[in-house]
């Protein structure tokens, strides 16, 4: 599409990036987590540390970019030397306190050697490798940086570390349906492309995260919520853990256009509450060992997915249990306590369903004269 | 919003994965292949009221059965188990047979972008929906304001669901381009369907902005919303002192349903009325959005409204707020005045008339006591009234009976508003600048003079207190015997045929004035020749003068203004060639000099054609229909007309052509653009037609 990949290459151009310090990181925090004891094969409870690092921007962002990604907000849009990374690891490192899981982000690719230096690269996993306590790192990567060369080359470095430590890749697949990632997300890659990253990783016993997005612009709130469950369902066949991500809107982003002109609205917090019971009925169904988490951006908030303002705490509560549990009773749960508020936006959620669709435009958000009442 | 696309994407890979269609409507049901929708229109106004008949499809083998048949302005009714819409079936009336969406009507799966995304992205959706357009009669539009005039849409589509509507309803101006430039692009014979648009309180100026359908889906909603929804507007339930209905969710719903469904009724009552704009104007206070959108309208699409403007209904005109002054035939009529009015050549001294309550004017208690004062003059024929007054600026006497001069019914204060008085003042300025007089008497109240008084410099003011005052009637008199010496003085300083030139210099085009000869009322002023009317008698040559001379060309000379106005100048002017009139007002008949019948002013206000009149009329190339070659027998309809004049308007007289040869004469019952367009509906309802 040749449109969408013009407006959102316009879009990202049209800003000017702040002037950011190549050196300084982005943020780092620690928070809770879950981690699979590789004897056992039982999840349990862990700390992570989540370091973010400022690079250049993602090399899909520098040809044209996802209509929901404006972490390109937080890079620098120009060059940077590998010391100014290596500055930045070195800053983060002290605030390590010990967690199960260090998880290295850097709003791009880990794996792309024009963002992150190939030394750089095995500079920061060597060095987590080694520190004893690290069992997963956790990487992010589009999925055509995924080579056997690559992988086999950071593993290595772990080996050297000489501790049990495991690496997982985190991959955008947002949807399953080339469609929906095509012409919603603009993404830039297929499916087969996700699947070859997938296999090459797994045959190197690398873990995969797959990231499902909850409504990219252009869907109905039906058509995103099924989009997502359907996407989670396909993901966990092969994926360790499937993470799914309702979009928050992020300024400069082709769902901040639209959000602003009121032609967006993130997803309906019973949405993401949704399609997580879909799609964990369908793990709990099958079997599967795969991990089911959500952590909404912004939850709660009118730029992330949100509900009327009353119920939002009840939903937010249960995924975060939901999370740190794999128990999807935590959701139906949720859904009673938020119902039992008595603020009835669940059945406004259910006309949304039924009804945006015969709508050829937007539910409940458009301004002017439908925003008024006496 | 479009993952609809997914739709046809995986239709064509054979797959059809319909939880990607539009929601339960498609899902529910086979799609069916064919949907029959048949539309007749049965009724004119600035919009249309369509007779539809639905025969939906079906599985293979079901009996489709007739179809139901609903008059536009319409709903389709949303309907599921959570929100069932039985509950307005008690309301639907026998003009509104119950047309669910999704099962009467299906609205295919379509591609979509919102509004605000550049324009080649609705250029896209509009391809793709065009590729996938199914044959159902049914067709999904995205365009915004910019690509609609390019947009494609198959020629058996005679619905068109719009896309974004709401969106686009949420700026009035975005909305009025957009629904302005749809409606020219598809035309006249097919119904505009605004998904998600249908509130009572907006419906009426939806209907007239040229939405035939709408949907339950806003008045859903506003019910769970707690929000109460009728003609007023919407009310938070919660916050009312008495509540109209119960407060939870079904209650409210049936509330709207209700409201919403009488509304439609009131709208189709009003469009057969000829009273919709009334309704609308009543409507629009209720939301100042509303009234933002109508005077968009008004100012911004005048062109396009006017076209679908009737010239001639029997209904009062109500004018009764503001925006009223700016309706389109009012506006039209404040244009004619301008452009092809011209004032009669005998007349000398304009007498300024503040208008009635009662119309014709001249049949008003004080424009008859006015009557008898002219009439006591020895010159009266001299004398031209023209009343000033709103929404129309002015009116020539002659043109009194005109619509919507006769019809219209203002509030009568005698307080003028700043927008009516700069309205009233460039109406008089420009009448002034095209026609001149030798002299000009005001027998206008002094809170009128007041805004008017420098434009009218040198005028004899002859009113009182009151018009009407034994005191004000003789001012009156001695101001008009004054004026009509000062006049007369004019003309004898200037003699000759100067004063043809002198006092409206710009009616050379008027046919006739500049070729001298024969066109006798033209050249009559000021000749002293055998010119005049068949008593051979100038005017205003200071000769012995026949009264009755005088008053049959002025009576020649107002129908020649009639004729300009109905007809234009060209057609008009040749019309009238060498006519005489005969009869008493308003009932008055055209003479060719041959003796026969042109036609005949009644009290519609406007001149009907005889066959002779229509030849004048279709020789000077204006308000012609052409049809196929057949003699009419009854009315003239749609399918039979191959082209008609652009000027004709529903309620024109016109005449009906075949190769140049009249074959009829009668009232237009839609404009030109539609009567060649539609393939079906009355064109001309047939007054004369040809022997043989």
């Amino acid at each position: 599409m040749d449109e969408m990949f013009a407006f959102c290459r316009k879009m990202n151009r049209s800003f000017r990036p702040k002037k950011q310090d190549p050196s300084k990181p982005v943020a780092c925090w620690s928070e809770d987590d879950l981690i699979r004891d590789a004897g056992s094969g039982k999840w349990a409870a862990c700390k992570a540390l989540v370091m973010i690092f400022r690079t250049r921007g993602c090399s899909w962002l520098l040809k044209s970019g996802c209509t929901m990604c404006g972490y390109f907000n937080d890079s620098l849009m120009a060059g940077q030397e590998p010391s100014d990374l290596m500055s930045q690891f070195e800053a983060l490192l002290p605030r390590y306190k010990g967690e199960a899981i260090v998880k290295i982000f850097n709003s791009g690719s880990f794996l792309d050697d024009t963002e992150v230096a190939e030394s750089v690269q095995d500079a920061v996993v060597g060095k987590l490798a080694s520190l004893g306590e690290v069992r997963k790192i956790s990487l992010e990567t589009r999925p055509e940086y995924v080579t056997k060369e690559r992988l086999a080359r950071l593993l290595g470095v772990i080996a050297l570390g000489g501790n049990d430590v495991n690496l997982e890749l985190g991959i955008g697949l947002e949807s399953a349906s080339d469609e929906v990632r095509g012409r919603c997300v603009n993404k830039g890659f297929a499916y087969a492309d996700y699947e070859r990253a997938v296999s090459v990783a797994q045959s190197l016993g690398v873990g995969i995260k797959s990231y499902v997005l909850l409504k990219p612009p252009f869907l109905t709130e039906k058509e995103a919520m099924e989009d997502a469950a359907e996407t989670i369902i396909k993901a966990s066949e092969t994926a360790d853990v499937v993470s799914l991500n309702p979009v928050n809107v992020q300024s400069n982003t082709l769902a901040d256009y639209l959000w602003k002109r009121k032609e967006y609205r993130p997803a309906w917090l019973w949405s993401v509450v949704e399609a997580l019971i879909r799609g964990a009925e369908h793990i709990d169904r099958n079997g599967l060992d795969v991990r089911l988490q959500c952590d909404p951006v912004g939850g709660g908030s009118i730029r992330g997915a949100h509900n009327c303002g009353t119920c939002d705490g009840a939903l937010l509560d249960a995924i975060k249990k939901f999370t740190l549990t794999r128990d999807a009773a935590h959701l139906k749960r949720g859904i009673a306590t938020a119902n039992g508020c008595g603020c009835g936006c669940r059945e406004k959620w259910l006309d949304t369903l039924e009804c945006e669709g015969a709508l050829f435009g937007n539910y409940d958000v458009t301004g002017g004269f439908y925003s008024k009442s006496r | 919003m479009f993952l609809s696309m997914l739709f046809v994407e995986v239709k064509e890979k054979g797959l059809l994965r319909l939880s990607y269609a539009v929601g339960k409507f498609i899902k529910s049901q086979n799609i069916p292949p064919f949907m029959e929708i048949s539309i007749s229109f049965k009724n004119r106004d600035v919009a249309r009221v369509a007779q539809v008949a639905f025969s939906p499809g079906g599985s293979v083998g079901k009996n489709t059965g007739g179809g139901k048949t609903i008059l536009t302005p319409a709903y389709l009714w949303f309907s599921s188990e959570r929100v069932p819409a039985h509950a307005c079936t008690t309301y639907a009336t026998q003009s509104d047979a119950f047309i669910l969406l999704g099962k009467d009507i299906v609205i295919p799966t379509s591609v979509h972008y919102p509004l605000s995304v550049p324009s080649e992205f609705h250029a896209l959706a509009n391809r793709q929906n065009l590729a996938s357009y199914d044959g159902g009669g049914v067709f999904v539009l995205d365009a915004n304001s910019k690509n609609a005039p390019d947009a494609q849409i198959p020629d058996d589509a005679s619905v068109i669901a719009l896309a974004n509507s709401r969106k686009a309803f949420s700026n009035p101006r975005d909305f009025v381009e957009l629904a302005t430039k749809v409606r020219e692009r598809i035309g006249y014979g097919r119904l505009l369907y605004a998904p998600g648009l249908g509130e009572p309180s907006s419906l009426a100026l939806l209907t007239y902005s040229g939405i035939d359908l709408f949907d339950s889906i806003p008045l859903i909603e506003a019910a769970r919303d707690g929000l109460v929804l009728d003609t007023d507007g919407r009310i938070r339930l919660s916050g009312m002192a008495e509540k109209p209905c119960g407060d939870d969710f079904d209650s409210i719903l049936e509330y709207n349903y209700k409201a919403a469904a009488d509304e439609a009724v009131r709208v189709r009552n009003a469009i057969a009325a000829g009273t919709l704009r009334e309704l609308v104007e009543r409507r629009v206070v209720a939301d100042t959005e509303l009234v933002a959108t109508l005077r968009r309208l008004d100012r911004g699409s005048y062109a396009h409204f006017e076209a679908r403007c009737p010239v001639m209904r029997q209904r009062l005109l109500v004018a009764a707020c503001p925006d009223s002054l700016n309706r389109p035939e009012i506006e039209r009529f404040r244009r004619l005045v301008r452009e092809r009015y011209r004032k009669p050549q005998c007349a000398r001294v304009l007498l300024l008339l503040p208008c009635s309550a009662r119309k014709p004017y001249s049949k008003s208690k004080s424009h008859q006591a006015f009557a008898d004062v002219l009439f006591a003059r020895r010159d009266m024929d001299a004398i031209h009234e023209v009343i000033v007054t709103s929404p129309l600026g002015i009116v020539p006497r002659e043109l009194e009976l005109a619509y919507p001069a006769a019809h219209y019914d203002v509030p009568v204060t005698g307080l003028w508003s700043e927008d009516e008085k700069h309205m009233i003042r460039s109406c008089v300025a420009a009448f002034l600048e095209k026609n001149s007089y030798g002299a000009i008497v005001s027998h206008l109240p002094g809170e009128t003079m007041e805004f008017l008084r420098d434009l009218v410099p040198g005028a004899i003011e002859t009113c009182g207190d009151s018009p009407t005052s034994a005191e004000s009637l003789s001012r009156l008199g001695e101001g008009l015997d004054n004026a009509l010496e000062a006049a007369k003085n004019a003309h004898t300083a200037v003699p000759g045929a100067a004063d043809g030139a002198g006092t409206d210099s710009d009616a050379g085009h008027i046919a006739g004035v500049d070729t001298g000869g024969g066109a006798g009322h033209n050249n009559g002023v000021g000749t002293g020749g055998d010119v005049g009317c068949d008593a051979g008698i100038g005017i205003g040559t200071g000769a012995a003068r026949s009264t009755r001379a005088a008053f049959e060309c002025k009576n020649r000379e107002y129908m020649l203004s009639r004729a300009v106005h109905q007809f234009g100048v060209k057609a008009g002017s040749a019309f009238m060639e060498g006519a005489c009139v005969k009869g008493r007002y308003p009932f008055q008949k055209i003479f060719a000099k041959s003796g026969k019948q042109l036609g005949m002013l009644t009290d519609r206000g406007m001149i009907s054609l005889t066959i002779e009149g229509g030849e004048r009329v279709a020789a000077a190339g204006a308000y012609t229909v052409e049809i196929d070659d057949f003699k009419p027998r009854g009315s003239i309809f749609a399918v039979g007309v191959r082209g008609a004049s652009s000027e004709i308007r529903q309620g024109d007289d016109v005449v009906v052509c075949h190769a140049g040869e009249v074959r009829a004469v009668g009232v237009a019952c839609m404009n030109g653009a539609e009567m060649t367009e539609l393939k079906g509906g009355e064109a001309v309802k047939t007054r004369h037609k040809t022997e043989g």
